[in-house]
C-alpha cells in the first residue's frame, strides 16, 4: 500500500512538472488563426453543450410564437449579433469564423439549443470564447431574439423582408 | 515495485479521466458573466505571455513613430479595437467578464511592440481576440499607438478627437 501511494504521488508530481514546463516555456499555442485540433473540438464543443444543457433552467418562451415576435427579435439580431453569427440570406460571417473557437453561423447551421438554452447563453455568455454576456437586454427582448435565432433557417420570406428592411 | 507501478498508472488514469469526465458531463461552469478567480487569471496570463514571448521577440521596437504614424494607428484603433479595448480619456468601463479585454489607455501593456503586432496578426485563442488582417505598415502604427496609449502626445490626442458636426 505504501508503494502504491508512492507511485501515485510520483505520477502526480510528474504531471505537475510536465504541465508547468509546458506552460512556463510557452509551448501552449495561443495563435487564434488556426483551426482547433480534432481532439480539442471533440472535447470542448460537447463539453460546452453539456454544461449549457445542465445549467440552463428549462423555461418556456413567454412571448407569442408568432412572426411579430421574430420580426422584433430579428431587428435586434441585425443590430447586435449578425456581425459574428451571420444573417439570413447572407454568406457566413468571415469575422465570426476568424475567432477561436469560431462563432456558430446560425443562418447556415442553426442551433442545437432550445430557446431557453439560447436565452441562457445570450444572457450569460460563454467563457473562453468571443461570446460575451449581455446583461443590458430586457428579458422580453432576449426572448424575441432567441425566437428569431431558433427559427432563422426557416423564416417566412415576409419576416426576412421586414427584418432586413429595418436595417 | 509492482505496487509502485500500479499506483503510478492508477494516478495517471485518474488525472486524464477525471478532467475528461468533468468536462464531458457538463460539470464545468461556462457562463462568462463572473470574474475568473485570481489564480486562474494569473496562470492564464503567465502561460499566454510565455507563449507569445516564444513566438515574437520581447524587444523594444527600433521603429520610432512620428505623430502622423500614431494618428494613423489611432484611427485604426478607434475603428477596430476601441469597441472592446476602450477609448482614451474615459474612465474604464465596469464590465464583469470572465476575462476582460485589457483597456490599454488605463493599464497599458506588458507586451513589446513586436509582440503586440504578433497578437493582432494571430489573435489569442480561447478568448475574444480574433486575428486581424492588417498590412505591415498598419500593424506597426497600430502597435505603436497601443504601446503609447497611456501617454499620448497632445497633438495626437487632439487629432483623434471625434469631429463635431
Amino acid at each position: 500500500m505504501k508503494n502504491f501511494l508512492a507511485g501515485a504521488l510520483c505520477a502526480i508530481a510528474l504531471v505537475a512538472i510536465v504541465l508547468a514546463a509546458y506552460l512556463g516555456l510557452g509551448f501552449m499555442e495561443v495563435a487564434a488563426d488556426a483551426k482547433p485540433s480534432a481532439c480539442e473540438a471533440a472535447l470542448m464543443t460537447p463539453s460546452v453543450h453539456a454544461a449549457v444543457r445542465r445549467q440552463a433552467p428549462a423555461m418556456q418562451n413567454p412571448l407569442p410564437d408568432a412572426d411579430a415576435t421574430r420580426i422584433a427579435g430579428g431587428k435586434l439580431y441585425m443590430d447586435d449579433c449578425v456581425g459574428c453569427h451571420g444573417g439570413p440570406g447572407q454568406p457566413p460571417s468571415a469575422f465570426g469564423l476568424s475567432f477561436y473557437p469560431p462563432a456558430p453561423q446560425f443562418a447556415h447551421a442553426g442551433s442545437q439549443y432550445t430557446e431557453a438554452q439560447l436565452f441562457w447563453v445570450a444572457r450569460h455568455g460563454i467563457r473562453m470564447s468571443g461570446m460575451f454576456p449581455q446583461p443590458h437586454y430586457s428579458d422580453s427582448d432576449l426572448w424575441s431574439l432567441v425566437s428569431f435565432i431558433s427559427h432563422i433557417r426557416n423564416l417566412p420570406p415576409a419576416v426576412v423582408k421586414a427584418v432586413q428592411a429595418s436595417n | 515495485m509492482k505496487n509502485f507501478i500500479l499506483g503510478f498508472l492508477a494516478a495517471l488514469v485518474l488525472l486524464v479521466a477525471g478532467p475528461f469526465l468533468y468536462l464531458r458531463l457538463g460539470a464545468a461552469d461556462v457562463n462568462a458573466d463572473v470574474q475568473a478567480p485570481g489564480w486562474l487569471s494569473r496562470l492564464t496570463s503567465f502561460a499566454v505571455h510565455a507563449s507569445v514571448a516564444r513566438n515574437a521577440p520581447d524587444t523594444p521596437s527600433s521603429t520610432s513613430h512620428t505623430d502622423a504614424d500614431l494618428i494613423a494607428g489611432g484611427t485604426l484603433y478607434m475603428d477596430g479595437c476601441a469597441g472592446c479595448h476602450g477609448r482614451f480619456g474615459r474612465p474604464p468601463r465596469k464590465r464583469v467578464y470572465f476575462t476582460s479585454p485589457p483597456e490599454f489607455a488605463h493599464v497599458g501593456t506588458q507586451y513589446s511592440e513586436p509582440q503586440v503586432i504578433w497578437i493582432i496578426k494571430h489573435g489569442i485563442r480561447r478568448s475574444g481576440m480574433s486575428p486581424y488582417g492588417y498590412n505591415e505598415k498598419q500593424l506597426s502604427s497600430l502597435a505603436g499607438f497601443i504601446k503609447r496609449m497611456k501617454d499620448l502626445p497632445p497633438p495626437v490626442v487632439a487629432a483623434l478627437q471625434p469631429k463635431k458636426p
